[in-house]
């Protein structure tokens, strides 16, 4: 997955498991930047009667930097909080949910959006309502309009919502992990596994939870910049992007007495870039990746620059991947770059420096101008790796990247094996599973609902 | 590798004496416990705790302390204490009390 139980500790704690983040120019208005992290891995929609919500234990920031040195220099912080109506019941609602402050929902979520730029911290929303899961017609019948009725309007700091959404990541995963089996290349597989058919969704069917916000480029930028004031070209219109959620160190549970807590917020999950903790770093080393800002990430280059998918491709598919296993398994500056560094190339720069730090690396300065799933390599630059959208295809970006496909950026004399560019995930070509996805913020779709999921 | 995960915070450690003090019990369980760290007023404590606070011995042959109160982590090293909380615990573990 992307990062969705990526890590043997944040695996068994998914109300602070960062599954995705997205950071990208707003289709509708490229003088904003919407921010997505998400949370709660693989929701089943029908989850009641407790259905899924957000920690008011965790503090969930979204982070940017904006001068290349892996560390934060604007955060925005969300704390939740849930209230209940009536403690006497079991269920989440005693009627329909008809609007966001209605008598029949009985357990709702508020939250609190901080704006931490330096020393300087504000509070820029408070009280701010989370829309209920999708139970099903009975409870949630208008649930399109009730959910967008928590989109909340922040004057000049933009806009926010927070609450459930449908999984808008697409992966073959049951593939991926039974021995990296690749569909095209299936038959050639050292397990025999016959033709490997067509990619599989494992996730249309679920939900997660997202904290969405689209801000004004200016209040993310070095300085402050405004759109009109930069171009694609100048280093200051890059921002590195990652999600972190933190605990206290400390909890006390006293069985009858309320828990306590106590001790500095400790992180306990973060992600920049897809899949980088899920498959880059080894599983020794993944619960303390997890607890680090990516200004530490060069103790992780290693693995970057020899990762262990490269290495294994040869061995799975022999004579599939010669190239690879000649000259593409070590020093591969090209992953390196798109991962830890940014990418400067003729026509399309999202370096930050020579810092090694794991961040979605966005350069505001280039518009939307297409939806090509494949982002910079379907030759739409607006498009990972530079930032994430919602509908980038970023597991077939990133293994054909590891199978050697960009690996020419950086050493001009490597010819990449036709396999490389002939590795696809979900669909083949690339391209985005339909109706996921909404045109407007926060562009994740409307959640699946329990009551009909999964189908007959 | 790191082998301490924030779940095993509690019981890592040399010693992994963890001494949870909450609300105005703190107090009383103070005054019996800290009568002699050495670069902590020795007189005794009164009065009601600000906030939830956590002490974990980190390291007992220095006497390291972590002292975790609010969001604050406070480090300091008392080695006459660490030996005072091993005493504690022992007498605790053999049945009387502290």
């Amino acid at each position: 997955m992307s990062s969705h139980r990526e890590a043997p500790e944040i695996s068994k704690d998914p109300v602070a498991d960062n599954t995705d983040t997205y950071a990208f120019v707003s289709p509708e208005n490229d003088g904003t930047v919407t921010l997505i992290t998400n949370y709660i891995p693989l929701e089943g929609p029908a989850g009641g009667p407790n259905f899924y919500e957000f920690g008011d234990d965790v503090r969930y920031d979204i982070n940017i930097d904006n001068d290349g040195d892996g560390k934060p220099d604007v955060t925005y912080r969300f704390h939740f909080t849930t209230e209940v109506r009536n403690p006497e019941t079991f269920l989440y609602n005693t009627g329909t949910i008809e609007s966001l402050d209605s008598l029949n929902w009985n357990r709702r979520q508020f939250y609190t959006v901080t704006r931490i730029a330096g020393e300087h911290e504000s509070v820029i929303g408070s009280h701010l309502a989370c829309p209920p899961c999708n139970i099903g017609p009975s409870s949630t019948p208008t649930y399109p309009a009730l959910a967008q009725a928590a989109v909340h309007t922040l004057g000049a700091e933009g806009k926010v919502f927070a609450g459930q959404r449908q999984e808008g990541f697409y992966v073959d995963l049951g593939s991926a992990f039974d021995l990296l089996v690749l569909r095209p290349f299936a038959a050639a597989h050292t397990v025999p596994h016959g033709a490997g058919g067509n990619g599989v969704n494992a996730t249309k069917d679920l939900n997660v939870h997202t904290i969405a916000i689209k801000v004004p480029i200016e209040k993310l930028t070095r300085g402050g910049l405004t759109l009109k004031q930069l171009n694609p070209l100048d280093p200051r219109a890059v921002i590195g992007v990652w999600g972190a959620a933190s605990r206290r160190k400390v909890r006390i549970r006293q069985g009858e007495e309320d828990d306590v807590e106590s001790g500095p917020w400790i992180q306990v999950s973060r992600l920049g870039n897809p899949l980088f903790n899920e498959v880059i770093v080894p599983m020794g080393h993944k619960d303390l990746w997890n607890s680090l800002p990516p200004s530490e990430d060069r103790r992780f280059v290693q693995y970057v620059s020899s990762p262990e998918v490269a290495r294994l491709l040869p061995g799975l598919y022999p004579g599939v991947f010669p190239n690879l296993a000649a000259r593409g398994t070590t020093n591969r500056g090209d992953l390196v770059a798109i991962l830890l560094t940014g990418l400067n190339i003729p026509g399309f720069q999202n370096y930050t420096g020579p810092t090694y730090a794991d961040m979605l690396r966005l350069n505001v300065a280039i518009p939307q101008g297409g939806n090509n799933s494949f982002g910079l390599l379907g030759g739409d630059a607006a498009g990972f790796p530079n930032g994430r959208r919602v509908f980038d295809d970023v597991v077939t970006i990133e293994l054909q990247a590891i199978a050697g496909r960009t690996y020419p950026l950086v050493n001009p004399t490597y010819t990449p094996d036709g396999a490389a560019l002939g590795i696809y995930d979900v669909t083949n070509p690339p391209a985005y599973p339909a109706n996921l996805y909404q045109p407007d913020f926060p562009y994740l779709g409307v959640p699946k609902d329990g009551y009909s999921t999964p189908g007959a | 590798m790191r082998d301490l995960t924030r779940r095993r915070f509690l019981t890592k450690g040399s010693l992994g004496v963890g001494l949870a003090v909450t609300g105005i019990a703190a107090a009383a369980q103070l005054e019996g416990v800290l009568p002699s760290i050495g670069a902590i007023p020795r007189h005794s404590v009164t009065g009601r705790l600000p906030e939830n606070t956590v002490i974990h011995v980190k390291d007992l042959s220095v006497g390291e302390f972590v002292l975790l109160a609010g969001t604050r982590e406070i480090v300091f090293r008392d080695l006459d204490l660490a030996s005072q909380l091993v005493a504690a615990v022992n007498r605790a573990a053999s049945g009387r009390g502290i």
